[in-house]
C-alpha cells in the first residue's frame, strides 16, 4: 500500500469526493441544484483564492478585480464579436492573470508588510468596483445582459444540471492542481515564503517571481468562476461581479474551512453555503438578515475558536485520538 | 468655474475632512496599541447613529442628546469585543485579527438589518435644515457643528496622548510593544482602555454625525474604508498624520467631485491610497 505517499493518498480523497458529486445529481435531494451550483462556485473561488491568499500567504482582497475580469471579457466578446464563452474565459483568465501579475510586481517588490499588501488589493478592488458602475462601455450599474442563444456550443444550458456538472469540472481542475502542486517544487516555495519571507530569500527562492507565479495562476482561475457565473445568471452587473462582498465571503469561507490547507477551501463553503441557503429559505422571508446575522456569528465563533479552521481543528483531535490511543494500545 | 464655487467646495472639503480625521483617529489609536486593523470599524460608528436614532425614536429627545448614553455603551462594547474575541485572536497574527473583524461586519451589518430593516433613514436634529453663510458659502449647520467638535475631539487626544501617563503609556506601546511591557506597562490593561476609548469616541462621531450622513446598515464597510485611506496616508499609527491626511482626502474629494464629476470623486481617495501605498509605503510622516 503506497499510502505513505500523502499526494498519492489526497489524489485518491479527491477521487472520492469528485465521485460523489458526479453521483449528487442521481442521488441529491430535490430542488437541490441551484444550492448545489452556488456552492460548488463558491468551493471554486475559495480553492482559487487559496492559492495565493492561503498557500503563498499573501492576503488579496482585491479578487473581485478577476471575477469581473473573466465575467465582462467573456461577456463583452461574446456580446461584440460573437466569440463564444468558452474562448473568451481563456480569454478572460489571461486577462486576470495579466492584472494580477502586475499588482504583485507593483505591490510587492518593495517587500510590502503583509497588511499594506491587503490594503492596495483592497483599494484597487475598489476602483474596479467603481470603474465597472460609471463606464458605459461595461454598461455601467446597470449592467449587460447576455443574449439567450440556449447552445452549449455558447456556453449556454437549458438544464441547470449541465451548468453543475460544468462547475464540478471547474472545482475537479483547482483541487487537483493544488494537490499536484502542494507537495511540489511551486508549492514548497510559496509555503517557504509565506512562513518565513526571509529564509526563503535566504536559500535562494526568487521570491518576487514566485509571489507574481501565485497571483497570476489564481486570478486565472478566478476569472474562470467569473465567466461561470455569468453564463449561469445570463447577466453581469457591477454589485454582484466587481463588489467587495463576494471576496469577504470568499475569504471567510476558506478562513473557516482553514486557510492554507488543501481540504480547507472546499470544506469551508460545502458546509456553510447550504446552511446559509437553508437558513435564508427558512427564517430570511420573516426577518432578513437573520440568516446571515446566525452566519455571521457562527463564522466568528469559528475564527475565535478554531483560528486553523475546521480542517486545523479535525487535526488536532486526529492527533488527540493517536496519543490516547497508543496509551491504550500495548 | 467660478471661484466662489471652488472656495465653497474645499471649505466644505476641509470641514468632511475634520470628520474623517476623527474616524481614522480612533482607527490609529486602535492599531497603534492593540495592533488590530479594524474591518468592523465603520460599523461600529453606524451601531452608534442607529443607537442615536433609538434614542429619538423612542424618546423624542434629541439625537445630540443621546451621547451620555450612547458613548458609554459604545466604549462598553469595545471593551467586551476586545477582551473576549479580539485578544484571544490576536496571538495568531494581524491577519487574523483583521479576518475577525470582517467576521464582525457580517454580524452588526445583519442584525442592525434585522432590527431597523434596510431603508434608508434620515434623522431629524436640531440643527437640520439650517445652514451658515459667510463670505458667499453656504454651509449646512450639522457638518460645521460635527466638524467644529471633531477638531476639539481630536485636539483633546492629542493633548491626553502627549501630557498624561496613559498617553505616554499608549506611545510607548505604539513604539515599542515588548519594551514597554518590559519597562512595567500594563500592557493588557492600555490596551483594553485604549480599545474601549477608540470605539467610544468612534460613538461619539456616529452622533455627530448622524445628521449628515443617510443611516443604513450597510454603510458601515464605506465609513471603515475612508477611516482606513485617510489612516494609511498619514502614516500607519501616526496621530499627527491621520488628523492632516483626514483634511486631504476631505478636500481632494470634494474638490474631485466637483470638477471632474462624482464617481471620479469617488474613485479619488482609493487612487491617492493606492499611489501612497505604492510609492511612499509608510505614508505622508510616517518613519521607515
Amino acid at each position: 500500500m503506497t499510502g505513505t505517499d500523502p499526494t498519492r493518498r489526497r489524489l485518491l480523497a479527491a477521487a472520492a469526493v469528485l465521485a460523489a458529486g458526479l453521483l449528487l445529481p442521481v442521488l441529491g435531494p430535490a430542488g437541490w441544484v441551484n444550492t448545489a451550483i452556488l456552492t460548488l462556485l463558491f468551493a471554486y473561488l475559495c480553492l482559487a483564492w487559496n492559492i495565493v491568499g492561503g498557500i503563498a500567504g499573501q492576503f488579496c482582497i482585491g479578487h473581485s478585480l478577476f471575477v469581473a475580469a473573466g465575467a465582462y471579457t467573456s461577456t463583452l466578446l461574446s456580446l461584440s464579436f460573437g466569440v463564444t464563452p468558452w474562448v473568451g474565459m481563456i480569454a478572460g483568465g489571461a486577462v486576470a492573470a495579466l492584472i494580477g501579475v502586475a499588482i504583485a510586481w507593483l505591490s510587492l517588490r518593495y517587500e510590502l508588510p503583509p497588511l499594506s499588501f491587503a490594503l492596495v488589493t483592497l483599494a484597487l478592488g475598489m476602483l474596479g468596483y467603481l470603474l465597472a458602475s460609471t463606464l458605459d462601455v461595461l454598461g455601467a450599474s446597470r449592467g449587460l445582459a447576455l443574449p439567450i442563444r440556449g447552445t452549449p456550443a455558447m456556453y449556454q444550458f437549458r438544464d441547470d444540471v449541465l451548468y453543475y456538472y460544468v462547475i464540478l469540472a471547474h472545482v475537479a481542475a483547482v483541487l487537483l492542481f493544488t494537490i499536484a502542486v502542494y507537495d511540489g517544487r511551486l508549492g514548497l516555495y510559496l509555503r517557504g515564503i509565506r512562513d518565513n519571507e526571509r529564509a526563503a530569500l535566504g536559500i535562494g527562492i526568487h521570491v518576487l517571481r514566485y509571489k507574481m507565479a501565485a497571483m497570476g495562476i489564481s486570478a486565472f482561475f478566478t476569472a474562470l468562476g467569473g465567466t461561470f457565473y455569468a453564463q449561469y445568471l445570463q447577466f453581469v452587473e457591477p454589485h454582484t461581479f466587481a463588489g467587495l462582498t463576494l471576496v469577504i465571503e470568499v475569504i471567510l469561507f476558506t478562513v473557516v474551512g482553514g486557510i492554507g490547507t488543501i481540504w480547507g477551501p472546499l470544506v469551508g463553503p460545502l458546509l456553510l453555503v447550504p446552511l446559509g441557503e437553508t437558513l435564508r429559505a427558512g427564517l430570511g422571508d420573516q426577518t432578513p438578515g437573520l440568516h446571515l446575522f446566525i452566519y455571521g456569528v457562527l463564522l466568528v465563533t469559528v475564527i475565535r475558536f478554531a483560528p486553523q479552521g475546521l480542517v486545523g481543528l479535525a487535526g488536532q483531535v486526529k492527533s488527540r485520538i493517536h496519543i490516547v490511543l497508543e496509551r491504550v494500545t500495548p | 468655474m467660478p471661484l466662489d464655487i471652488i472656495a465653497q467646495a474645499t471649505v466644505q472639503g476641509l470641514l468632511m475632512g475634520a470628520i474623517y480625521a476623527l474616524m481614522a483617529l480612533s482607527m490609529t489609536l486602535i492599531f497603534s496599541t492593540c495592533g488590530l486593523l479594524n474591518f468592523a470599524h465603520g460599523d461600529f460608528m453606524v451601531l452608534a447613529m442607529f443607537g442615536a436614532m433609538l434614542v429619538y425614536e423612542l424618546t423624542g429627545a434629541d439625537p445630540y442628546l443621546s451621547a451620555p448614553l450612547v458613548v458609554p455603551a459604545l466604549a462598553g462594547i469595545g471593551a467586551l469585543v476586545f477582551v473576549h474575541l479580539v485578544r484571544p485572536v490576536l496571538a495568531g497574527g494581524a491577519l487574523a485579527g483583521a479576518q475577525l473583524t470582517l467576521g464582525l461586519v457580517f454580524v452588526q451589518q445583519n442584525l442592525l438589518l434585522m432590527l431597523f430593516g434596510g431603508d434608508q433613514r434620515n434623522v431629524q436634529t436640531v440643527l437640520s435644515n439650517r445652514h451658515l453663510e459667510a463670505f458667499g458659502i453656504v454651509l449646512p449647520l450639522p457638518l460645521v457643528v460635527g466638524s467644529a467638535c471633531a477638531v476639539v475631539l481630536a485636539v483633546l487626544l492629542y493633548g491626553m496622548l502627549m501630557a498624561t501617563d496613559f498617553g505616554r503609556q499608549i506611545r510607548a506601546i505604539a513604539q515599542n510593544r515588548d519594551a514597554a511591557a518590559l519597562m512595567g506597562i500594563p500592557l493588557r490593561r492600555v490596551q483594553t482602555l485604549a480599545f474601549a476609548l477608540g470605539i467610544g469616541l468612534l460613538g461619539l462621531t456616529g452622533v455627530l454625525t448622524v445628521a449628515q450622513f443617510s443611516v443604513t446598515p450597510s454603510s458601515g464597510l464605506d465609513f471603515t474604508l475612508i477611516a482606513l485611506i485617510v489612516m494609511v496616508f498619514g502614516g500607519l499609527g501616526h496621530f499627527i498624520g491621520s488628523l492632516i491626511g483626514g483634511l486631504v482626502i476631505g478636500v481632494a474629494e470634494g474638490l474631485g467631485s466637483l470638477l471632474l464629476g462624482g464617481t471620479v470623486g469617488a474613485m479619488i481617495p482609493y487612487l491617492i491610497l493606492v499611489l501612497v501605498l505604492l510609492f511612499r509605503p509608510h505614508g505622508l510622516l510616517g518613519e521607515k
